[in-house]
C-alpha cells in the first residue's frame, strides 16, 4: 500500500485555493539565495519548478553541496519542525518556481483544515521518504570508500614494509662494506708495527745471548744464560700455585724483598735448586745482588717472551677481523664455514668472557657462499644467546653433515630459550625483546630477521626450537652445492 | 702489624704481570697480591688478606670470566671491612652503564684506560693509597717514603705529638 501523491500542479492549485494559506508564488533564477544558513527562514515553501543546491559552508571557508531539492520537495521543514536557525544555505541551480506560505499559516493549517492536511501530509511524508532515501544511499557511499580506503592503506602499508626491509638490508650491506674497508686499512697499517714488534722479539733472544757469551764476571755465564732461557721459554703460572710457591719461597728466605721472590717462584722447581747450589759456591757478601741479576735477566727473558706472545696476538687478531668482514662483492666461494664461526667468537671474545663456551667443530665439507654475509649469520645468532642468558650461562656451537648434501651448524644456548608461540615471530623485522636501555645490542629486532634473510638467500633454512633441559636452539642448514649421489 | 695490601684483578696473565711489576715498588710496604677471576678475589681478601691486614686498593680489570670486576667491586664496597678500599678500574672495556654502575654503588676512585701509561698507574696508586691511609690510619711514618709526603706530614705536623693527650 502506498500514500498516493497528488500531481504538484493540483496541490499548488489546492493551496492556493485556501486563501488562509497566504501562500504566493514566486520565481527565482539561477544563482538566487533562498535561505542562508544561520537565518531562520519564517517560511515554508514548496519548489514547483526548478531545482534548488543546499551547501554547508566549511570554516576554512569552503562550501560542501548536501544534496539538491528537486519539484514537489519542501525548503524550510527542517527549520519548520526543530525551531532551529537553519544550517545550510539553499541557492537556486536553475530558474524555476516556489510557492511560499508563512510557517504559523502552515502550521495552523495542518492543525486545523482537513482539506489542507489532507494535501500536505501525503507531501510531508514523501519528503521524508527522499530524505531517508538519500541518507541510505550516503550510508552505502560512505561504507564504500572506507573499503576502498582500507584496501589502499594495506597496500601502502606492505609497500612501506618492503621499502623498510629494503632500506635495512641496504644500511646493513653498506655496514659491511665499510668495515672490510676499514679493517682492510686498519690490518694494513697493524701488520707493520706487529712484524717490527715480533722481529725485535726475535733478534733480541740471540742478541742477548751474545752478550752472555762476551763474558760476565765470576765466570758464571751459563747461569745467567740459563736464567734467559728460562724467561723466554715460561708459561704464566695460574695466579693460584704462584701464590702458594711465592708464599713457600718467602717462609724459606724471609729476607728477600716480595717482588725477587714473585719472580724466583715462577721458575721451575728443578732449575730453582740448581740455581741454589749454585748461589751457595758464591761468597755470601755478593749473594743478594747475583740473585737479583739473576732474577733480572729471568724477567727479561719473560719480557721478550710476553712481546713475542702479544704480537702473535694482535696478529691472530687482525687476521680474523681481516677475514671476518671479508669483502666479496658478488662473487661465492667455496668456503670452511669453521673459519668464520671461529673468527666470530675470537671478535667477539670480551662478550663471550663470562660464559662457558663449548665448541665442537668437527671437518665440514666447504660451502659456496658470500662469507662475509654468513659471519653476519654467527654474529646475529651468538650475540643473541648471550644476550638472552644475561649474566652466566653456556654457549655451545657446533656443526656437522647432514647427507646428501647439507651442512648444519647449531647455536644452543641456556638461556629462557623461546616461547612456541613466538617462533615464527623472532624471525620478523622489528620484532624485539631486548630492553632499549640493554648496556648492549642494538635492540632495533634485526638480528634473525637479517640472519634468515641471508640463509634463504644461499638456499639454506633457519630453524629454532627448546632444548630439553631448557634454552633456544638455532640450527641453520646450507647446502654444499655437491650433486646429491 | 697488619699490613695494607693491594689486590690486582686481572684474567691475561700477561697483562696482570705488568700491572704487578709496574706497582713492584710499592711492594716495600704494601704487599700486592694477583688474582685472575673475581671468584679468586674473593677468596684471596678473605683468607689471606683481612686475616693478616687489611686492603687499601684493589686495581680491577672490568671484564672477567664469571663475575665481571664492577660487580666485585660492589661487594667489596658492602663490606665492612673493605669499605674504605680504594677501588680502580683499569680497563679497554666498560661501558657507561657499567661506569655508573661502578661509581655509584661502588665508590669508584679512579677510571684508567687501557693499555696505561705506568707513570700514571703509579701516581694514581700513591694518591690513593695517601687518602687510604689518612683516613684510616693513625701511625703515618711508616708510608712517608712511599706516598705523598707532603700530605702526610701536613696531617702529622698538624695532629698531636706522641705523648700529647
Amino acid at each position: 500500500m502506498s500514500i498516493p501523491i497528488r500531481p504538484l500542479d493540483r496541490i499548488r492549485e489546492a493551496l492556493q485555493s485556501i486563501p488562509e494559506a497566504q501562500s504566493e508564488v514566486r520565481d527565482f533564477v539561477t544563482g538566487d539565495v533562498l535561505l542562508r544558513e544561520g537565518d531562520n527562514p519564517g517560511t515554508i515553501s514548496l519548489i514547483i519548478r526548478g531545482e534548488i543546491e543546499l551547501l554547508k559552508h566549511a570554516e576554512d571557508g569552503d562550501e560542501y553541496p548536501l544534496g539538491t531539492l528537486r519539484p514537489g520537495q519542501l525548503l524550510g521543514l527542517l527549520s519548520l519542525s526543530s525551531g532551529n536557525a537553519s544550517f545550510f544555505t539553499a541557492r537556486a541551480a536553475s530558474e524555476g518556481t516556489l510557492l511560499t506560505m508563512p510557517d504559523d499559516r502552515f502550521v495552523e493549517l495542518l492543525h486545523n483544515r482537513i482539506d489542507f492536511h489532507q494535501v500536505v501530509t501525503p507531501l510531508l511524508l514523501g519528503n521524508l521518504v527522499d530524505r531517508y532515501r538519500r541518507v541510505v544511499r550516503l550510508h552505502l557511499e560512505v561504507a564504500e570508500l572506507t573499503r576502498d580506503l582500507n584496501a589502499e592503506k594495506r597496500q601502502l602499508q606492505a609497500a612501506i614494509d618492503e621499502l623498510e626491509e629494503t632500506r635495512n638490508r641496504l644500511v646493513q650491506q653498506e655496514k659491511m662494506a665499510t668495515l672490510g674497508q676499514l679493517t682492510a686499512g686498519i690490518a694494513h697499517e697493524i701488520n707493520n708495527p706487529i712484524a717490527s714488534l715480533s722481529r725485535a722479539a726475535d733478534l733480541l733472544h740471540p742478541q742477548w745471548h751474545k752478550v752472555f757469551g762476551e763474558g760476565i764476571e765470576r765466570g758464571l755465564t751459563p747461569m745467567f744464560r740459563q736464567a734467559f732461557e728460562l724467561g723466554v721459554t715460561r708459561e704464566p703460572l695460574q695466579t693460584e700455585i704462584q701464590r702458594q710457591r711465592t708464599a713457600e719461597l718467602a717462609r724459606l728466605f724471609p729476607d728477600l724483598p716480595r717482588p725477587l721472590v714473585r719472580t724466583l717462584a715462577q721458575v721451575n722447581p728443578e732449575s730453582f735448586a740448581e740455581l741454589r747450589s749454585a748461589m751457595q759456591r758464591v761468597p755470601e757478601s755478593v749473594r743478594l745482588s747475583l740473585l737479583s741479576q739473576w732474577a733480572a735477566t729471568f724477567e727479561a727473558g719473560v719480557l721478550v717472551r710476553n712481546v713475542r706472545v702479544a704480537a702473535e696476538r694482535i696478529g691472530g687478531i687482525v687476521g680474523s677481523l681481516k677475514s671476518y668482514s671479508r669483502q666479496d662483492k658478488a662473487d661465492e666461494d667455496a668456503v670452511d664455514l669453521r673459519q668464520g664461526i671461529n673468527d666470530t667468537l675470537v671478535l667477539f671474545g670480551y662478550v663471550l668472557k663470562k660464559f662457558i663456551l663449548v665448541v665442537d667443530l668437527p671437518e665440514l665439507p666447504p660451502v659456496r657462499c658470500r662469507p662475509g654475509e654468513i659471519n653476519q649469520v654467527w654474529t646475529n645468532l651468538i650475540l643473541n644467546a648471550c644476550e638472552a642468558m644475561g649474566d652466566t650461562g653456556t654457549l655451545w656451537v657446533c656443526c656437522g653433515v647432514r647427507p646428501p648434501d647439507q651442512v648444519w651448524v647449531r647455536i644452543q644456548d641456556s638461556g629462557p630459550g623461546v616461547p612456541r608461540e613466538l617462533r615464527e615471530k623472532i624471525f620478523e623485522s622489528h620484532f624485539t625483546t631486548k630492553q632499549i636501555a640493554c648496556a648492549r645490542g642494538s635492540g632495533l629486532g634485526l638480528g634473525l630477521a637479517i640472519a634468515r634473510g641471508i640463509v634463504e638467500k644461499h638456499g639454506g633454512r633457519i630453524t629454532v626450537s627448546d632444548a630439553p633441559e631448557g634454552g633456544a636452539i638455532f640450527t641453520i642448514f646450507l647446502p654444499t652445492g655437491a650433486a646429491p649421489d | 702489624m697488619r699490613r695494607i695490601h693491594i689486590l690486582c684483578v686481572e684474567d691475561e696473565p700477561e697483562v696482570l704481570e705488568a700491572v704487578v711489576r709496574d706497582l713492584a715498588p710499592f711492594e716495600e710496604v704494601f704487599p700486592i697480591e694477583a688474582t685472575a677471576t673475581a671468584d679468586e678475589a674473593r677468596r684471596v681478601v678473605r683468607d689471606v688478606i683481612l686475616p693478616r691486614g687489611e686492603l687499601g686498593l684493589a686495581i680491577c680489570d672490568h671484564i672477567l670470566p664469571g663475575e665481571d670486576g664492577v660487580s666485585f667491586m660492589v661487594h667489596l664496597h658492602a663490606q665492612e671491612a673493605t669499605r674504605a678500599t680504594r677501588k680502580v678500574l683499569l680497563t679497554a672495556q666498560a661501558g657507561l652503564q657499567a661506569t655508573i654502575v661502578a661509581v655509584n654503588q661502588a665508590a669508584l676512585s679512579h677510571y684508567l684506560a687501557k693499555p696505561w701509561n705506568p707513570d700514571e698507574l703509579v701516581a694514581v696508586t700513591r694518591r690513593l693509597l695517601t687518602d687510604y691511609v689518612l683516613e684510616t690510619q693513625t701511625n703515618l711514618y711508616p708510608f712517608l717514603s712511599l706516598l705523598e709526603a707532603d700530605r702526610l706530614t701536613e696531617r702529622i705536623r698538624s695532629g698531636p705529638l706522641p705523648g700529647d693527650e
